[in-house]
């Protein structure tokens, strides 16, 4: 249209320029010739000859038009069938992938969804996982914790039982010394004892004496009576002596019985205080194994904590790293969402283009006939 | 013993010990006897003491061979060889053994021992405190009399007569008891 078109212009531009000095040649040339008013009728009839000249050359303007627009199209027929065809195929070409595309796609999104589903589980289970490692390394804090007041117990009862240790000891030195001198107590009972014995016989002497010399107050008659009285009154001090004598007796024989009790009884203290201390021993290694158990638990608990700790940080990585692959898997769940849709509308886009290609061969096709 | 009782009985003694030094010195009133209160075997019997010369604890009496069941043996008294008879056997009691025992002394020339087991008292009484007609076991050849006391009635040997009972048995005729 444009190279023709514009050829066809000048050719009418040409003519018409020609014919305008024509013309006005001829009017030149009759106004020599004839006069005014025969020039008018000159030019007019010059000016109805320019008209249908113009007429003419319009009309051969449209029909040159007409016939660049048939060549063109008639060139443009020629030139676009194998194009067109070519066009067919590459559009059946395009429906095919992007079919294929679409199913992909599909394929691709179905995934995705179920990716982000797993996804989403794993992450709840992380986080349950999480908490779980969390509470355990809660749990084992306190285990730690309580290990850690049980050694402290355990040491205050081992300084405890050793503390007793060694009351039991000054108890056991205190007892063997309430025995040895209850051991004395009794010596110093007999030695009283003896004593007592040589009062009493003193006594009875005292009285044998006594009683024979009232004996011989009485044989002396009526000048003895007040010898008698005197002998009577010794006589009388003599028996409470023995009366008193006996009373000590009985009070030493008490004594020495309490003596013997205290001493047996002190024996059975320092025998109790043996099994006492002996217990305290067993106490005192018991202790120590608990102490030494109730570390090891401290030291097993610290690394139980230090290492779940370690698992739970662990899980933390873990988890947001899913978390990310999470946000991921949605963001391309979305994005082959939009693939999707871009798909379809390629599929679209080349079946409207394919029925185009469809149309125009069946327009080209009835042309040519 | 409990200690209310022990309190009470030092109490009493030494009341007792302080009264006889406070009290007025006194004398045997009226017409009084002195007796030696004595047991035999599980019988209490009463010995006055004016038929006696003295009283003595004898650790060891020697038997003699030959000897009649109521002659124990000899014993050494204040530096005297000294026969000792048997009051209980006297009496009709079993014999009782050699070893330590009570000798009264009875008022013999030579002097006479008298072995009783258990020597219990000393008492001094009125004359109206011995009654003289009460039914005993004993031979009342040997007895004086009976004396009423707050345990009971005690039978009062007739040392005299023991006497003459122990020479008649021995056939003895130098001895002569001082009471006669």
């Amino acid at each position: 249209m444009g190279i023709s078109g514009t050829w066809s212009r000048k050719v009418a531009v040409i003519g018409g320029a020609i014919t305008l000095f024509v013309a006005l040649v001829g009017i030149f040339t009759l106004w020599r010739l004839y006069d005014i008013e025969h020039l008018c009728q000159i030019s007019q009839g010059a000016q109805a000859l320019s008209t249908a000249a113009v007429a003419v050359l319009i009309t051969i303007d449209w029909v040159l038009v007409f016939l660049e627009v048939a060549g063109a199209i008639t060139t443009i027929i020629v030139l676009a069938w194998p194009m067109i065809k070519q066009v067919r195929a590459a559009t059946q070409n395009v429906q095919s992938s992007a079919a294929q595309l679409q199913a992909a796609a599909t394929q691709q999104a179905t995934g995705s969804r179920e990716q982000t589903s797993a996804l989403n589980e794993v992450t709840t289970t992380m986080k349950e996982l999480v908490a779980t490692s969390q509470q355990i390394a809660d749990n084992s804090d306190q285990v730690s914790h309580m290990a850690e007041e049980a050694s402290r117990s355990s040491a205050t009862g081992d300084s405890t039982a050793r503390r007793a240790l060694e009351a039991i000891a000054s108890i056991k030195r205190q007892m063997d010394a309430i025995a040895r001198h209850m051991l004395e107590l009794g010596k110093r009972s007999q030695q009283i004892g003896l004593v007592l014995d040589i009062i009493s016989e003193m006594a009875e002497q005292t009285n044998i004496l006594a009683i024979n010399a009232t004996i011989e107050a009485a044989g002396a008659g009526e000048a003895g009576q007040r010898f008698a009285v005197v002998a009577d009154e010794v006589r009388k001090l003599a028996d409470r002596v023995s009366a008193s004598t006996k009373d000590i007796r009985v009070l030493v024989e008490e004594i020495r019985s309490a003596t013997n009790t205290a001493v047996m009884a002190t024996e059975d203290g320092g025998k109790a205080v043996d099994a006492g201390t002996r217990q305290f021993n067993d106490l005192e290694s018991a202790f120590s194994q608990i102490t030494s158990l109730v570390n090891n638990v401290m030291d097993a608990s610290k690394e139980i904590v230090l290492s779940t700790r370690q698992q739970t940080t662990a899980v933390e990585q873990v988890n947001s790293a899913i978390v990310d692959v999470t946000q991921a898997a949605r963001e391309n769940e979305v994005s082959t969402r939009q693939s999707l849709e871009a798909v379809a509308q390629l599929v679209a886009l080349s079946r409207d283009l394919m029925l185009l290609v469809n149309d125009q061969e069946k327009a080209d096709g009835a042309r040519s006939l | 013993m409990d200690d209310q009782q022990f309190n009470l009985d030092v109490d009493e003694l030494r009341q007792s010990f302080d009264s006889a030094f406070s009290a007025p010195p006194r004398s045997f009133m009226g017409r009084q006897d002195m007796l030696l209160l004595v047991g035999l075997w599980e019988d209490a019997y009463a010995v006055r003491m004016l038929e006696l010369t003295g009283v003595h604890r004898v650790e060891r009496i020697t038997p003699l061979p030959g000897a009649t069941p109521d002659l124990l043996g000899i014993a050494v008294i204040q530096g005297h060889l000294t026969p000792i008879f048997s009051v209980g056997v006297l009496l009709g009691y079993p014999r009782e053994d050699t070893g330590a025992c009570w000798v009264l002394l009875a008022s013999a020339d030579p002097p006479v021992g008298l072995a009783i087991p258990e020597l219990q008292g000393y008492h001094v009484m009125s004359a109206d405190a011995v009654s003289t007609s009460l039914a005993g076991s004993v031979d009342r050849a040997f007895v004086s009399g009976y004396l009423h006391v707050a345990d009971g009635v005690r039978t009062i040997l007739n040392v005299a007569a023991i006497m003459q009972a122990i020479y008649a048995r021995v056939g003895t005729t130098g001895a002569r008891h001082k009471g006669e």
